[in-house]
């Protein structure tokens, strides 16, 4: 409950710097920042991004990393990308439904695949978390370079409505970022499978010893991260109808940052999803913003540099309250895992 | 940990692997095994074998600087700018110096970011990365620049050790192998036989126990990130020597590379392992790899999933070797490496 109550004062802080900058940024430029296209846009934008950090952020809490996740994306929407083009020339205009569906089940095979191998490596190998996703990262880069020849596949029609589709003027793509990041948030935090992985992040001697399934666990994890991986590749997919292996490559870094803007803490057993939600509409308020205010070329590497210079000052900042964070989560959660060890061993 | 008894047989492993590559190489292709093909091997391996070293001493101390590219990016732009703005004639010395000056700052930057902030290297790296990068690309510039100082064009066209091939071109060991050769025994030698390098194997081994033992843990760690730094910086400069431009856009990409090479040299994350030996053998791997996929026939674009591959081998190989299997690892409650951290 304290470890609840801490994260809590986080979540404040994080929403009053989103209203803050949202607020600024709105008076400075109402008419084009409160815009409902610009809002729109920013919805869009953000979904990928938002499910690469959801992504990221399952494996943090269990003190690994997944630096494999814009590769498992964008894999899966080159596979997806070619089966699709293979079966338009059959399928007619009313199919659309049919090759959407088919699409979806497919890239999420293709992440789950993705994410079960990386899982695969960690759990069961006893590979590192950063050096298997970093090789993964290459193989799957490597297997879409094969696929493609290196380059941009284009033309998949049939699967746009899935990207540039709105539910009551909302982008489907930010509904089904929201929509995942709730059930993450549920399965998290009201499902056995959370309680298992928080402990597990913070005391991993405890939660092995206390009888869990340390294996099937990782494995879960990594395979989430996997999925979340390859509905982002999906979304973009129909987003920018086209798929190569380029794309996003500064996301990993992205995701990253917005985990720990978000409250996760990178030594694991910390953190809510709803804080990389909120975390994900700070950075699009301030990327938003910086376009509006450097409208120069080379405001991309400003932006990099800001990122960069972010992360930094939020672990400065976060420094101060994660060891003081991670001790009281630990000792709350210790004393659960003491329990749970009895119940073990009756 | 148990260092000595374990890295010899992960080199000699590494060695038979380049030879065997080579073996099979020089098979398809009789080009493979002249002093032409041998010392254009060694120059290829020059840029990348410095960023691997440095990458090796912060894996010694139990971190991960993933900012090195960026590191050499900008001491080499840097060093050109400055050169074209103030001083175009510079000795090469002086540009050589200022490129390394500009690597250990950054790397400092880097080596105070990790100890101060006790967040993941990892992931502070990862944001020094950008910061580095952006700062160069947004504030110094973005053009590729094509009239690079000209001591830097008269050093590319120096060699030693000429010798006449069969068809009576003359082909000499470019300068360059000769600085990262000597850089390799510099670093070989304090590794082995100083205080300092020992403390790097003691922090990054056990870093409570070498807190214990006197050893000053933050000011080893920082000396690790400067050092790679400086490396970073020597490498960006000679890359650039190299191809006769400096272009603010090139290196950072290509880390997988140089990771792998560094890994594949028996360099664990966890730390206090590794040799400079195995990674220079690593790094021969990697290059010779990237050469004679073609000769082999095999398509460029299979080259990133042969490096995927031979990493994910090269980070199981030393897990098999020490029979690490999983009742152990869950007797010492410690098979999954956490980000960044050594064993504490």
């Amino acid at each position: 409950m304290r470890l609840l109550q801490s994260v809590d004062s986080r979540l404040a802080t994080l929403l009053l710097a989103a209203a803050l900058i949202a607020g600024t940024l709105g008076a400075m430029r109402p008419d084009t920042f409160l815009s409902p296209l610009n809002i729109n846009s920013m919805l869009l934008q953000s979904s990928v991004i938002g499910l690469l950090s959801l992504a990221v952020a399952v494996t943090m809490l269990t003190g690994g990393i997944d630096l494999s996740i814009n590769a498992t994306a964008n894999l899966t929407s080159i596979v997806v990308a070619i089966v699709l083009s293979s079966l338009v020339p059959a399928g007619g205009g009313n199919a659309a439904i049919a090759i959407t569906f088919l699409a979806l089940v497919i890239g999420l095979l293709v992440g789950l695949a993705c994410g079960l191998f990386n899982g695969f490596l960690i759990a069961i190998l006893g590979y590192s978390p950063i050096l298997a996703t970093l090789g993964t990262m290459t193989l799957f880069v490597g297997i879409g370079t094969v696929l493609t020849g290196g380059n941009t596949l284009f033309g998949i029609s049939a699967f746009a409505a899935f990207g540039r589709g709105s539910v009551f003027d909302i982008p489907l793509p930010a509904i089904i970022f929201l929509l995942a990041a709730l059930v993450l948030s549920l399965l998290l935090e009201a499902r056995r499978f959370g309680f298992y992985l928080y402990l597990y992040g913070s005391n991993e001697a405890a939660t092995r010893f206390s009888g869990i399934n340390v294996r099937t666990l990782i494995l879960s994890v990594y395979a989430v991260s996997g999925a979340l991986s390859a509905v982002a590749g999906l979304i973009n997919l129909g987003v920018t109808n086209s798929a190569n292996v380029d794309f996003g490559a500064s996301y990993v870094l992205l995701a990253i940052l917005i985990s720990v803007l978000g409250g996760i803490s990178p030594s694991g057993g910390a953190g809510r999803m709803i804080g990389v939600v909120l975390a994900v509409l700070i950075l699009q308020f301030l990327s938003t913003g910086l376009n509006l205010v450097f409208q120069s070329s080379g405001s991309n590497f400003l932006k990099e540099f800001a990122w960069g210079a972010t992360l930094l000052v939020v672990l400065a900042v976060g420094g101060r309250r994660y060891p003081w964070l991670s001790r009281a989560a630990s000792a709350h959660e210790r004393t659960h895992a003491a329990k749970a060890g009895s119940a073990a061993q009756p | 940990m148990s260092l000595p008894s374990n890295f010899p047989r992960h080199e000699v492993i590494v060695l038979v692997a380049v030879i065997l590559l080579a073996v099979v190489v020089g098979s398809f292709n009789s080009g493979f095994f002249t002093f032409f093909n041998i010392f254009s091997l060694l120059k290829n391996s020059t840029v990348i074998g410095l960023f691997a070293i440095g990458f090796f001493l912060v894996l010694v101390v139990g971190g991960l600087d993933v900012s090195f590219a960026a590191i050499g990016v900008v001491g080499m732009y840097g060093t050109v700018k400055l050169a074209l703005a103030y001083y175009p004639d510079a000795p090469f010395v002086l540009l050589f110096a200022v490129s390394a000056l500009i690597g250990a700052g950054l790397g400092l930057i880097n080596g105070l970011l990790v100890t101060r902030l006790r967040a993941p290297s990892l992931i502070v790296t990862l944001g020094t990365l950008s910061l580095f990068r952006g700062f160069l690309l947004y504030f110094v510039g973005t053009d590729t620049i094509r009239q690079v100082p000209r001591a830097m064009t008269e050093f590319n066209r120096i060699n030693v050790f000429v010798v006449t091939a069969d068809n009576g071109a003359q082909v000499g060991l470019h300068i360059s192998v000769v600085f990262f050769l000597v850089i390799v025994a510099i670093v070989f030698l304090v590794l082995r036989y100083t205080t300092l390098g020992r403390s790097l194997y003691a922090v990054g081994g056990n870093p409570v126990a070498a807190r214990r033992m006197g050893i000053n843990v933050e000011a080893i760690e920082t000396f690790a990130y400067c050092a790679a730094g400086t490396l970073a910086g020597i490498a960006g400069f000679f890359s650039a020597v190299r191809l006769r431009l400096a272009n603010p856009q090139t290196l950072t990409g290509s880390e997988l590379d140089v990771i792998a090479a560094a890994v594949l040299g028996g360099a664990a994350i966890t730390g206090g392992k590794g040799s400079v030996i195995g990674v220079f053998l690593g790094v021969l791997l990697i290059v010779i790899t990237n050469n004679s996929l073609i000769i082999l026939g095999i398509p460029a674009t299979w080259q990133k999933v042969a490096i995927g591959v031979l990493l994910l081998v090269a980070i199981g190989l030393p897990l098999l070797a020490r029979g690490r299997t999983t009742a152990s690892r869950l007797a010492t409650g410690g098979g999954l490496v956490r980000v960044g951290e050594g064993p504490s």
